[in-house]
């Protein structure tokens, strides 16, 4: 089964290297989209080979538009598998295989990251994980520990059913929100996270946003 | 009284001044010049005239001209709003679709 990573990034620039040369080794294909970086922290060209392709937004849209970007690629090139992780070294590349197994031992359509909820996590990451999970069981029938999770992975044949429409950070919601929406077979697997920026990522602000999201979601 | 409507017919004509402008650096179309204009114009008769408006106001059951063009104004600007985000979508979502047109087009020269 031909496997994919997809990293949306911004601003990495050649930071990226080390951990496209990390996952590499776990799959047949990376593809790393720059979401509009600034013209100094952009993603070098050099670094794409034979099995790593890097696709450029020419201005910033969003991690949401960057992923489906990165996924249509990956539907593109006949990947079968496809895992989705932050570029920003926050997750693991050696993670990916237990994606994989746990997808075709299961025989599921989609495996979701949930983030230990260890000390190092921020209170206010841990509260508003918590309280969006229990939304999205109550809205749309779907059990997900951690729906703010960005490492998952799912079998390509599924991307049209959770295709997204958010550009920004509750595209990780809304994949869960269509997933329950189309009764598709999820699991979920334990992940190490390391907080590197506590002023990146989904803020609380952020929070609110999904929060009103998944409302209109329910209701429209 | 006098004062506020000194200032809401200045506004007016500085306004209308805008409104030409746009019109003649060919922003607006023929018919958004018009609809702008016989809004402001229509403003300074207001003002210059409340009584004009009388027959609104009683059937409306409106007490003051003033509550009426603020009525007005009120309705203009929501539906003002309302375009504009339309619009705003609009272009997010063809803005959107093209950057990423763009870069999926390096995979397509690939095959």
């Amino acid at each position: 089964m031909k496997t994919c990573v997809v990293i949306p990034v911004l601003n990495e620039g050649s930071k990226i290297a080390q951990i496209i040369e990390q996952t590499k080794k776990f799959v047949d294909l990376v593809i790393v989209v720059d979401d509009g970086s600034a013209l100094t922290k952009k993603v070098p060209m050099n670094l794409s080979d034979q099995n790593v392709i890097i696709l450029y937004h020419a201005i910033n849209l969003g991690k949401g538009a960057a992923m489906k970007t990165g996924c249509q690629a990956a539907i593109h090139q006949n990947a079968e598998i496809i895992i989705i992780m932050d570029g920003d070294g926050q997750h693991k590349s050696e993670d990916i295989p237990r994606f994989i197994s746990t997808l075709q031992k299961n025989n599921l359509d989609i495996v979701f990251g949930t983030r230990k909820k260890s000390s190092t996590m921020p209170f206010v990451m841990k509260f508003g994980n918590t309280f969006l999970s229990f939304i999205s069981s109550f809205l749309f029938g779907i059990d997900v520990a951690d729906t703010q999770c960005g490492f998952r992975a799912f079998r390509s044949s599924i991307f049209r059913k959770i295709i997204w429409n958010s550009t920004r950070y509750s595209v990780e919601t809304e994949m869960i929100m269509r997933a329950g929406k189309n009764k598709l077979k999820f699991g979920e697997i334990e992940i190490d996270t390391i907080y590197l920026n506590k002023f990146k990522g989904t803020t609380f602000i952020d929070g609110i946003r999904i929060f009103v999201n998944m409302l209109i979601w329910k209701f429209s | 009284m006098i004062g506020l409507q000194i200032i809401a017919i200045l506004f007016s004509f500085w306004m209308i001044y805008f409104s030409y402008l746009h019109f003649r650096r060919g922003e607006f179309k023929k018919t958004e010049f018009i609809f702008w204009q016989l809004l402001w114009v229509g403003l300074i008769v207001i003002v210059i005239f409340p009584k004009s408006v009388n027959f609104i106001l009683k059937t409306f059951s409106i007490t003051r001209t003033f509550d009426l063009v603020v009525v007005v104004a009120m309705i203009i600007l929501f539906g003002v709003t309302f375009r504009n985000y339309v619009i705003v979508r609009r272009i997010e979502k063809r803005t959107e679709d093209f950057i990423r047109q763009s870069a999926l087009e390096k995979i397509d020269q690939m095959k």
